[in-house]
């Protein structure tokens, strides 16, 4: 049974992981760069085809902006203790991310950290992005 | 590597093909070679990762069982049976160099292995007088074929760097009391999953031939290629939340079901909730066009045939962007591979005919084994991020430009 | 090399993991247990007999707590500032609606079996939703389900359905809210051969004063191969969903 279990959880892993890397690339972010933002959580999207989340935060000029940073799969997340009752709207997030190449706000998640002091590194974007100078 | 293999067949020209060498050729080809591939023919000509491209404590990958061959394939080192498209090889013949030396690239094949046979030239079977000869072990000896000289859409595509992607995902094991499949060989109701591994892009046929596009099939294709080297990927089907098309949802490796009657056979897929209706009584044929298309079917023996049109818009076959259009039929023949043990196997054979993008019909085939323990899908609910009024969607993908002419 | 092919080695190396699993057990002779005829009389097209956006206890009077009259006004309040999509992500994105309110959508569904798992296949949006027939001990989704975790079994001639794991964000109807910790029980039973019957209770203390039930029912219809539905072009189209 111990067997079977295991197996069945690694083949979820790799169901959730496929369609990260089906649905696109990682062409439509910059993956040299690391930029950082911190405000409230409007949304934590979980699964399809990727999750994401929504964050309320202000541009350079002041100006309040959503920004949607997209991340991988809900196992990454489910393997560093996260659950989907830890991300409620309106918690205090800070987060780090590869910006998208079009300029618009928002991107790639790189990492990040909820209130309580809890952390999240983004493993996928982590083999893509270069490891130093970030 | 895959710069590597791209200038090299823009070089020449031509590459070597491993054809269905699968028992062979599967193994070799996952050290280093363009040229060299594992099954699915249709797959990339592309080497997966070596160990040393892989992150540290990684296992590596193991050569892919997988390799059979689909049944019904050509005897190796023939040559092509659909001979040259229309207006025959290019008039250069050649390049200077003659055919590459196929094979492996330079550090040869992984010790341990016996050398490959030299690639038997290419000759165009009607430049020499017909003769009788005997089906011997010198007339099919195995050898790497190689490829007709390419046509010019056809260098286009080769051109194309094609990512190393290849993965496998594997579902849970079947438990020894795991429910059987019904005997009934018409009888494909039940739980599916991918038996073959994830590629990125289709490069061949069944037959390890080269896909037979036009000079706008691969411009397509080479536009979608150099939108994502430049960071700016084109949105399509899949990234708006819209369904992606049997081939592109079939190959994503995740399960689908099957629910059958006498009227239709009914796919439901996990992946965009995308449905695939056969339907065999054409008085249940939806109207309309549709993202998935829609079709009508009857049996052929045992075989399910079914013929799927009335695209909305044109497909992805898969993630780099290998395109039909809208206007195409995609053939399926359908059959259950039981080799007795009641797990059997759901083989789809499907052809491709778009003479805007393909000069001739090709087509390839997948295998899906039988998944009972796998009755549970995930939620897919994609609407939930594409559909946000308040942040960009589109996951930074730029509007595709309308087809080429 | 390119950048993604680095994503796609690392990919690989999940994905080799499986392989070296152990070898698959030698086959057993087992056979094929027939779906019970309970279950079997269930299957087919349904429709529900009168739509309905908002799904109510008979005497209409939901036994709302503080806390979940505050969380309905606040929807009322967002439905008449057009805020839609700060409440209702179902009618502003196309988003799952959920359970329940995906059993009150007006189009048709189809409930289909295999492998004792039921799987409800609507017109609407193309939505699933599965209820577990198998007695299986069920791991917790990783990530959210709007349909939640459903599982069912055959109490005399009706099948009941505990569904949990609910998000806030999927809405009991148009407007009505519940927390995560909300059960949904089911009790599933046919009137006659063409008729079926849900009994919807909710239980949800912090929400709810005390469970409450709402009763829909559906009518059997002939076998159809759905149109392909897209909501979202619907909403492109200003169709709305």
């Amino acid at each position: 049974m111990k067997v079977f279990t295991q197996a069945a959880v690694v083949s979820l892993a790799l169901i959730a992981a496929a369609p990260v890397l089906a649905h696109h690339s990682f062409g439509a972010y910059n993956m040299n760069t690391t930029a950082a933002a911190a405000g409230t959580l409007k949304e934590f999207r979980w699964g399809a085809p990727h999750s994401s989340l929504v964050i309320l935060a202000k541009d350079k000029a002041g100006k309040p902006v959503e920004m949607a940073i997209i991340s991988g799969s809900p196992l990454m997340f489910s393997k560093q203790g996260f659950t989907p009752r830890d991300f409620k709207r309106g918690d205090k997030i800070s987060v780090t991310y590869h910006p998208n190449t079009n300029g618009s706000p928002g991107g790639a998640l790189a990492s990040l950290a909820i209130s309580g002091g809890r952390t999240f590194s983004d493993s996928e974007a982590q083999r893509i992005a270069p490891p130093a100078a970030n | 590597m895959s710069s590597t293999s791209s200038s090299h067949i823009s070089r020449t020209g031509r590459r070597p093909v491993s054809v269905r060498l699968a028992m062979i050729g599967a193994a070799l080809a996952l050290t280093h070679s363009a040229s060299a591939q594992s099954v699915p023919a249709d797959a990339p000509a592309q080497a997966a990762p070596t160990a040393a491209a892989m992150p540290q404590g990684a296992p590596p990958q193991a050569a892919p069982s997988q390799a059979a061959p689909p049944a019904g394939a050509m005897p190796q080192g023939m040559p092509p049976s659909g001979g040259f498209p229309p207006g025959g090889p290019p008039p250069g013949g050649f390049p200077p160099g003659g055919p590459p030396p196929g094979g492996f690239p330079p550090g040869g094949p992984p010790s341990g292995l016996p050398p490959l046979p030299k690639p038997r030239p290419y000759v165009d079977p009607d430049s020499v007088p017909e003769k009788a000869v005997y089906a011997d072990a010198a007339a099919l000896e195995l050898r790497l074929g190689e490829d007709p000289p390419l046509t010019d859409a056809q260098k286009v595509a080769a051109a194309i760097p094609v990512s190393p992607m290849a993965a496998m995902a594997e579902p849970p094991l079947l438990r020894s009391d795991a429910r059987r499949a019904s005997s009934d060989p018409r009888d494909f109701s039940g739980v599916w999953f991918h038996d073959l591994s994830l590629r990125g892009r289709i490069l061949r046929d069944l037959h390890g031939k080269l896909i037979p596009f036009t000079m706008a099939g691969a411009r397509v294709l080479e536009r979608r290629s150099n939108a994502d080297k430049a960071g700016k990927p084109f949105q399509n089907g899949a990234a708006l939340c819209r369904p992606p098309g049997i081939i592109w949802q079939a190959d994503v490796h995740m399960p689908f079901m099957i629910f059958q009657n006498k009227a239709a056979v009914e796919f439901v897929f996990q992946d965009y909730r995308g449905r695939l209706n056969l339907v065999l009584d054409s008085k249940l044929l939806p109207p309309g066009r549709s993202y998935m298309g829609t079709a009508m079917a009857h049996w052929d023996g045992d075989t399910l045939v079914a013929d799927t049109s009335g695209f909305k818009q044109g497909l992805w076959l898969d993630i780099a962007g290998t395109p039909v259009s809208k206007d195409a039929h995609l053939i399926n023949r359908i059959r259950k591979i039981d080799n007795g043990d009641h797990k059997p196997l759901l083989e789809i054979e499907t052809t491709i005919v778009d003479p805007k993008y393909y000069t001739a019909p090709w087509t390839i085939v997948r295998t899906f084994r039988w998944q009972p323990n796998m009755p549970l899908f995930d939620e897919y609910n994609c609407e939930l991020q594409i559909g946000d009024p308040n942040v960009p969607s589109d996951a930074g993908l730029v509007p595709e430009p309308a087809d080429l002419p | 090399m390119r950048k993604s092919s680095h994503f796609c080695a690392a990919l690989l190396v999940l994905a080799a993991g499986p392989a070296f699993a152990a070898p698959q057990a030698a086959p057993a002779p087992a056979p094929a247990p027939a779906v019970s005829g309970q279950t079997e009389a269930m299957l087919g097209v349904w429709q529900i007999t009168t739509p309905v956006v908002d799904l109510r206890p008979a005497d209409r009077t939901v036994p709302f707590t503080k806390k979940g009259e505050e969380a309905y006004r606040t929807n009322l309040r967002l439905k008449k500032k057009g805020a839609i999509d700060d409440y209702d992500v179902m009618t502003s994105r196309c988003a799952n609606p959920g359970m329940p309110r995906m059993m009150i959508t007006a189009k048709r569904f189809k409930i289909r079996e295999l492998f004792n798992v039921l799987t409800f296949d609507f017109e609407w949006n193309r939505l699933i939703r599965q209820i577990d027939l198998r007695g299986l001990p069920l791991e917790k989704p990783l990530g959210t389900r709007f349909t939640g975790v459903s599982r069912g079994r055959w109490v005399g001639d009706t099948l009941e359905v505990e569904t949990t794991d609910v998000p806030p964000e999927a809405l009991i109807d148009q407007l009505l809210p519940h927390s995560w910790d909300m059960k949904v029980t089911e009790r599933y039973r046919l009137l006659d051969a063409d008729t079926l019957e849900d009994r919807i209770t909710i239980t949800d203390p912090e929400y709810y004063q005390h469970p409450w039930e709402a009763r829909v029912t559906y009518k059997r219809q002939p076998f159809v191969v759905f149109a392909e539905d897209v909501c979202l072009d619907r909403l492109a189209s200003k169709k709305g969903q």
